[in-house]
Order: C-alpha cells, then structure tokens, then sequence
C-alpha cells in the first residue's frame, strides 16, 4: 500500500476553522464541553448543520488559554484506510503539540493483531503526556471502515486518563456506546441540546444580521427552525434588509416546505443576479479560490472580491486556511445549490466541471483536474488528462483515490466508455502490465461498433500510444516502436500531449548503443517541441534526456551539451513555478557529467554528477542514481583521486543490484575502464572485474575488451576486434569510433608499426578536434603522450594535440584534495525539504514559508533543522551558501 | 434476476420537484406534512443509500416499511 511521508500530508485536515460572523457564546454548552476533562470520549452527535464545529472549535480556543493541548482532524472519505487514518492523527497529535516518535505505521497495516500492536505503541507513547490533551475527530460519520472504528475503540479503551477523545458526528458512531456510558467513560451533546433556545436565536440573529424582531416572530421563527441553526443563519440572510419582518416570518411559518430549501430560494432570489449566479456556479466546487471561480463562472470582476463578500454576508463560505485563499461551502448549502442548478439549468454542470478541470490542469494540480474530469462525464476528457500526464499522477500519493475510481468502474462499462477504458489502461499501465493489456485488447474490439471515421481513429491512436507505453515499460523494443509508430499515424494533430509522450517513449526506447539509428533525433526533436508547445514541462524534460542520449551515442557532444541546457532551463523555469524540481533534471545532470568529462572539465563533471546524484536520492531514482555514480567514478579517477573512485563504484554496483543485471553489467564494465584509466592499475584488481563482468554476461564490451587485451600485450588481437567494430559501424556517426581509432593506434605501436599507429592516430584525431574529445586521448596514458608528442611534428590538428598535451601535464600535477567533501551528504534531503531550501534562499521569515507552503511554522521549523543538521550547518545564510556548492539551488 | 423490494420512506419535510432527480430511481409524493419517498431497491446497501441521503440533508426520518406489491 502506501507510506504517507510527512511531507504529503493536507495541512488543510489541522485547520481550526475561525468562529464565523455573529457568533453566539453558548456557556452552559461550553461547560458541558468541559466535562470532557472527566471522561475518556465526548460524543457531538448531531444532524448536519447544527451548530456541532463551531461550537467546538470555540471551546478549543477556550480551552487553550487553561492550558489543554488539542489535536483536531477534519476526516474525509478517504480516512478510510487505517494506515492513512493513523497517520493523520499522529500529524494532528503533533500540530497539538505532541510528537510520539516511537510509534511507526508499517505500509499494508492490515488485521487485528497488527492495529493493536500499532495502538499499543501509540498509547506507550501517549503515557509521556504531560498534560491534558483532547483529540478532535471532525465529521466522523464518513468513517465506515471497520479496522478504523476497531482502532478508535482500542483507544478510548486503553488511553491513559489525561488522553481524550471527542468525536464530532452525524450519525452515532457504530462504537459500544451503551457500555462506555454505562461505565461512565461517555458525555454527549446531542441535538436537544444544540438547539438554539428563543433567547440564543434573537442574539444570533441580532449578531449575523442586525435584527431586532418581535418576540413573536422570533419565537416562531425559533419553532419553525426548530432552533437548528443553519436555518436560523438562512433566514438572517433573507431578513436582512427586508421591510416587513413578520410578514415574512409568517409566510415562512405558514409553509410547510423543508425549511432551507425555502430559505435558500427566498435568499437567491434577493441577491444580485451575479451573485446567485456566482453561487449556483461555483457550488460544483469542492474548494474555491478566486481565481478558479472566476474561470468557471466566467465572471468580469475578481473572484476573490466576491468570495470575500459572500464570506463577510454570512452566505455559508468556510475559509480552509489563515490567508483566505480557499474556501469551501457548507455542504447543506452548496448540495442544495446544486439541485437547483441542476433543476433549473439542466447540463450545465458537466460544462463548470470542465472548466475547472482545465484550470486546475493548467495550475499543475493534477489530480483534482482529473477529480473534476471525472464528474464532468466526459471520458475523453478524463483519458486526456491521464494520457497526457500520467507520470506525475503516478508519481503522486494523493491521485490514489481518484484513480482507483477508474481502476473499480466494471468491465462492461469499459465496452460502453472506450474512453474511460483507455485511461485506466494507462494509470494499469505503470504497474498492472498483464491487466493493461487485457483492457486495450476489450476496448479494441469494442471499436467495432462504432462507424469508420474521425471518431474512431482518435480511439485507435489512444490505444496504440497507451501500449506504446506498456511495452516500453516491458523492455519490449520492437513492439514499442511498432505501437508508436501506429500511434503516430493514426493520432490527429490536436492530441499534442499524446503524441509528444508517444514520440518520447519511441526515441527513448534503448536503441543499440553501439550503432546509433539516425531516424531517432528527428523524433525526440519533434517530442520535445511538441511537449513544449503542449506545455508538459515533465515530458519535454525527458524527451530532451532522450535526445541528449541519442547525440551521445552518435558523438555529437556539442549538441548534447545544447540539448542538456536547454532542459535545465525548462527545469529551473517549472521550480521557479511550482517551487519543487523536475524529477528528470537528475538524468540531464548524469549527461552533463558525461560530456563535461570527455571534455576534460574534470572538476565541473563532478559538480554535475553530485547535483545529478543528490536528486536521484531524493527521487528515489535508482536507475540514474547508478549512472550519476559510474560518472562521478570515472571523473574522480581522471582526477587521480582512485580511492575515493573506488568507493564510489563500490555503491554503484550495490544500487544497480537493485535496478537489473544489465545496470549491474554496465557498472562492472563503467568500473573496469576506468581501472585502466588509472596510472598504475592494480592487476588483481582488474582479474577481479573481468570475472564479475563474465558472471553477467558481456554485451557490448570490444572496445573493453581490446583494452584490456592490450593490457595483457596481447596487440594483434586487440587490433582484430577492434577492426571488426568498425566494420560493424559501417561509418555510422557513433560515439566510439574516436575511441577504436585511439586504441588501433597504440596496439600499431605496441608491434613496434609506427605508420599504421600514426595513420590511426590522424583519423582519431580528425574525428575528434571538432568535438573537442580530450579524455578518450589523455585517458589512455603515457603511451599516447608519446604517440602525440611524435605527431606533433606531422601538423595534424596542430592546436588540439597541443591541448591534449597540455592536459596530460596538468593531470600528473593535480593532486586532489583529501576527501572531506567525500560523500557531500550522508543523508539526502527529502522533497519538502528542497522546498522550504528553495525557500530559506529568498526574501520570505519562516512564518511567511509556512503561509506559502500551507503548514504550520513547527512544520517549518523542523524541516529547517533537518536541513541544517543535513548540511552541517547552523544558521540560513551558511545553509543557503553550502547548498549552492553542493548544487542544490538554481541561481 | 434479483428479487427487488418496493419501501416506501417518509421524511418529515415536505420537497419539491428539484428533488426528484436526486432521488431517483424513488419517487417523490408530497403529502400535507410528510413526503414519501417510493422505489424497489436490489438490496441493503441501495436502501442505506437512500437513508443516508437523508441524513446528510438534514431532514428528518419519520418510518421506512416495505410496501406489498398487488
């Protein structure tokens, strides 16, 4: 299952909610409220719209000032895993104040035993309170889940007698109620007892709305209302301004109409036609921000303005957070808006689904732009935002609810809604290969009903990317392409999305290393405009990747070099954004280490390979962890600094272990040449390697193996392998030719034939100088020097043997420094903490971070000593300063 | 084919016809002071459903009972 970090969690589930406009102190309530302290459960049990939140969160902020620490969590429907629900309640726990460090939650917490080995831990931890504390479970009535009600019980059963639970709900919970008050360890408040009395109704009234109306009238409104509040605050809002008070009242009396519904008509009908229209608009909403009700209501003016207005007239507008940035309403309300809007304008709601799902998609919030996809209806739409950004929803905890959503919808639907069918191809697509599979081949045929045409064909092109998809994800070559191909001829133009990721996986599919096919830069050039122009940050970055792969293997190392700093800028353009990196930044830096090194920028090729290492750890990214580690080796034996190498190449082959045995094979392989790079290699060694390499079996390893024939004097084989490698290449742009040049020309000079040595030595040369091949020479050692220093006289590429010969110098003098900076971080910083690191770099205190960032400033603060400690520093200005030597920030 | 049992529900509050999509595949007849709310449900899990619609509503349930079909 899943493991919720820290970092992912809601801040929105801690948030107290603010005392609302002409809010009524309600003592006697308070004092029952207070009778907590003696009991181990309090039970708020009451209808929605009674007054329960609001009358406890006023007793909280009460409670505070006598010293009571409180936990509050506001539950929802997806609490409904005991994993995840523990885990939220040991964040609320710590928002309170209270942080149990011992207790951990293990992933796929399921069965008896375990939840009461966990609870156990929890109430352990719970003894070293030191005060009374009081945990607030809000909205509890959307727990059916029986592991969690198992849980809560074991808790009030066992907590420790300052711990108490209060439990606000709608419907009493399915607890043994009638044996905890039996033992005295429950107090209630119910709805008899939230009722608003006459006297409270005329001070609410009076507070929300101004009014002063008759006794009479307040005491039929009172009896009306049946002092449920919510009709109470409905008809303030209809009363106000309103010349003739009891005519109202007695009209209102007089119908026997559900009263908010009445309510509600009467207020909509008073407001301003935009603003009803702004209500009923924006009540398919879950959360309202004012930009967003502006986008789906389509209004002139500023969406926050009225959201302000609407919270300042007491129309129902909860704020989620201290800044007012989103709202929600108060689902009686916002439910009944959307009958009428149903009612009275009848599919209108899938339109302001839609547009809401645009928006969201275009503010990067992936999965509530596919939440809003799926209540629009439309399954197009909903298979476009999975096709088009199925890396990051898979990438992302909170999606998991909205894609098991289309994971459980029957397969017979699948027949009827192909494209429903083929989004939940791709979220399987990840991970579920075989059941992928199945679902293309059902929705395939399902084809067969609908008539030849545009229609049809958009459908066939959808199915053939989603398993372009699943094949590359196989490591199956020729079916990836073939899909991709079809793909791409049967996908219209508009499907921008679609086609870039379709064209990404055709070119980064692992094409032969040793001979590079010419056709796949066209295609990667093309993915990644495309993507650009689509506005796929994500996709251009690892089509760039792709692309910058492709012109390696052909030698193109200038272009490269371009293609990788064009990603960077899209990479640092999307964290300047959105405030967190691109995890595909950690291979472009792997590639940047790779042609930085081969230009004989030792230096800048190990700050590379480190700010590609430390993302890779922080992504979790094995596969370029692996790589960023066997270039980091190599640069730091170029560097002559082979102990440190080693250890290095050590924790590569250790990872790839962990990627596949062909990462494993490339690691011995990465380990074995640069051994022969060093100075004065250790032979054991090396036999060591040789005989790993041959457990995994050798691929693509004649030019390792002409060097190391070499190694062994043994030059004319060498030189028959490597003659066949070039006449497989066949001329073939390709990243080795350079190198089988170089090493045809030292087994020439091995046999003592110093004119085939120099011939080979010209064409490697004039290979080499436009691509600027330093290492492949100086790597060689001093027999190439002296090869060089030879052809000096000939003038051949005069100004690039200079240079190499001036490399060579300079490598035998640089002695490194001692290893200090060894591993530069023993642990990684994790993703919120690049965050609030990204932060600490700009002009904003730590509790502005923690507005920016929606959390607490303990939150923040303890992130920032994390950082620290990891950094080994104290004090922002020095973090921000190491962060930059370690490469973490973006100028 | 499943057996199907007709209930017939009763809140307290009277609705209006905007309700009925909601409600349906239930019929709404509004009586002087009660609604009814009439339909066959499959099962349990279908009837709860219902109930706990009305519950978050906030209205209020007066009876559930099964009716006899002629």
């Amino acid at each position: 299952m899943y493991n919720y970090p820290v970092e992912n969690l809601l801040p929105t589930k801690f948030f107290l909610p603010p005392a609302p406009t002409g809010f009524v102190a309600r003592p006697h309530l308070i004092d029952d409220l207070d009778q907590a302290l003696k009991h181990r459960l309090t039970l708020v049990s009451a209808p929605a719209g009674a007054g329960k939140t609001t009358l406890v969160s006023s007793w909280v902020q009460k409670s505070r000032e006598k010293g009571v620490a409180f936990g509050w969590l506001s539950l929802d429907d997806s609490d409904n895993d005991l994993e995840r629900f523990l885990e939220y309640m040991l964040a609320s726990l710590e928002e309170g104040g209270l942080t149990l460090e011992s207790v951990a939650i293990p992933a796929g917490l399921t069965g008896d035993s375990q939840m009461k080995s966990v609870m156990a831990d929890f109430i352990r931890g719970l003894m070293g309170l030191k005060r009374e504390m009081i945990l607030i479970l809000d909205d509890y009535h959307l727990i059916q889940n029986k592991e969690v009600h198992c849980a809560v019980e074991y808790l009030v059963e066992h907590a420790p007698p300052c711990f108490h639970l209060a439990i606000l709900t709608r419907s009493d919970p399915p607890l043994r109620l009638a044996r905890m008050r039996v033992s005295g360890y429950l107090t209630e408040l119910r709805m008899d007892n939230l009722r608003f009395s006459v006297l409270e109704a005329g001070e609410f009234l009076e507070k929300a709305a101004g009014l002063q109306l008759t006794q009479t009238d307040l005491t039929t409104l009172t009896e009306r209302t049946e002092g449920w509040v919510a009709g109470l605050q409905m008809a303030a809002i209809s009363l106000r301004g309103r010349e003739d008070a009891a005519a109202f009242v007695a009209a209102f009396a007089g119908s026997h109409r559900f009263v908010f519904d009445y309510l509600l008509e009467q207020v909509l009908s008073r407001q301003a036609g935009e603003v009803s229209e702004f209500l009923l608009k924006t009540s398919v909403l879950e959360r309202l921000s004012g930009p967003l009700c502006k986008a789906v209501t389509g209004m002139e003016g500023s969406g926050a303005d009225m959201l302000d207005a609407l919270e300042k007239a007491n129309l129902f507008l909860v704020p989620l957070d201290d800044e007012r940035r989103w709202y929600r309403y108060h689902h009686l309300f916002s439910d009944l808006l959307r009958l009428m809007l149903e009612h009275n304008f009848p599919g209108v709601t899938a339109e302001l689904h839609k547009r809401a799902c645009r928006w969201y998609e275009s503010h990067e919030m992936m999965v509530e732009a596919l939440h809003h996809a799926l209540s629009s209806g439309d399954m197009q739409l909903v298979a476009q935002i999975v096709s088009a950004n199925v890396l990051v929803l898979v990438e992302n905890d909170e999606a998991v609810p909205t894609l098991q959503k289309i994971d459980s919808v029957p397969e017979s639907e699948m027949i009827t809604l192909p494209w429903l069918g083929i989004a939940r191809a791709w979220v399987m697509g990840a991970g579920q290969l075989q059941k992928s599979r199945q679902v293309l081949d059902a929705v395939e045929k399902s084809l067969e009903s609908i008539p030849e045409g545009v229609e049809r064909q958009r459908l066939a092109g959808h199915i053939a990317a989603a398993r372009a998809f699943v094949f590359s994800v196989m490591g199956d070559k020729e079916n990836t392409i073939a899909q991709a191909r079809l793909a791409n001829e049967l996908l219209p133009a508009d499907e921008i999305a679609v086609r870039a990721m379709t064209l990404t996986i055709w070119g980064d599919m692992r094409s032969d290393d040793r001979r590079h096919d010419p056709a796949t830069m066209p295609i990667l050039e093309q993915a990644m405009a495309l993507a650009l122009k689509a506005k796929k940050p994500h996709v251009a970055m690892i089509a760039a990747a792709a692309l910058a792969s492709a012109n390696l293997h052909a030698g193109n190392l200038g272009e490269l070099h371009r293609v990788c700093l064009e990603a960077l800028a899209i990479g640092d353009e999307y964290q300047k954004r959105y405030q967190r990196p691109l995890s595909a930044s950690a291979n472009v830096y792997s590639l940047l280490a790779r042609v930085l090194a081969e230009w004989g920028e030792n230096e800048q090729a190990i700050q590379y390979a480190r700010k590609g290492l430390l993302l890779s750890e922080s992504w979790g990214q094995l596969d370029s962890e692996v790589m960023c580690l066997n270039y980091l080796g190599r640069a730091l034996v170029f560097g002559n600094d082979n102990e440190q190498a080693r250890q290095v190449f050590q924790r590569a082959l250790a990872t790839a272990e962990n990627v596949s045995p062909w990462y494993c094979e490339m690691t011995i392989a990465y380990t074995l040449d640069s051994l022969l790079d060093s100075d004065n290699p250790d032979a054991k060694e090396i036999i060591r390697q040789k005989r790993l390499l041959k457990q995994y079996g050798v691929r693509n390893a004649n030019i390792l193996a002409s060097r190391l024939l070499l190694w062994e004097n043994q030059p004319e084989q060498a030189i028959e392998l490597l003659e066949k490698e070039l006449a497989y290449l066949q001329g073939q742009p390709s990243f080795d030719i350079v190198r089988i040049h170089c090493l045809l020309a030292l087994a020439h000079q091995a046999r003592g034939n110093l004119k085939p040595a120099i011939d080979s030595l010209r064409q490697a040369l004039v290979l080499a100088e436009p691509e600027n091949r330093v290492a492949s020479f100086v790597r060689e050692g001093e027999a190439m020097e002296r090869l060089l220093r030879l052809v000096r006289v000939k003038l051949i590429t005069p100004e690039f043997v200079k240079k190499l010969l001036a490399t060579f110098r300079s490598r035998k003098k640089y002695i490194p420094e001692p290893s200090h900076t060894a591993e530069a971080l023993v642990e990684p910083l994790s993703q919120r903490e690049l965050e609030v690191l990204g932060h600490l770099n700009g002009p904003l205190s730590t509790p502005e971070i923690s507005e920016q960032l929606m959390v607490s400033a303990n939150t923040v603060r303890t992130h920032i000593k994390s950082i620290y400690s990891k950094l080994g520093v104290h004090g922002r200005s020095k973090a921000v300063q190491q962060a930059r030597e370690l490469g973490l920030l973006v100028q | 084919m499943a057996k199907q049992t007709t209930y017939e529900i009763r809140v307290r509050e009277l609705l209006d016809e905007k309700w009925t999509d909601y409600f349906l595949p239930f019929t709404l007849t509004c009586g002087e002071e009660d609604t009814r709310i009439t339909g066959a449900v499959h099962d349990q899990a279908e009837l709860f459903g219902i109930l706990l619609k009305i519950r978050d509503h906030g209205l209020q349930l007066i009876s559930v009972n099964p009716v006899k079909r002629l």
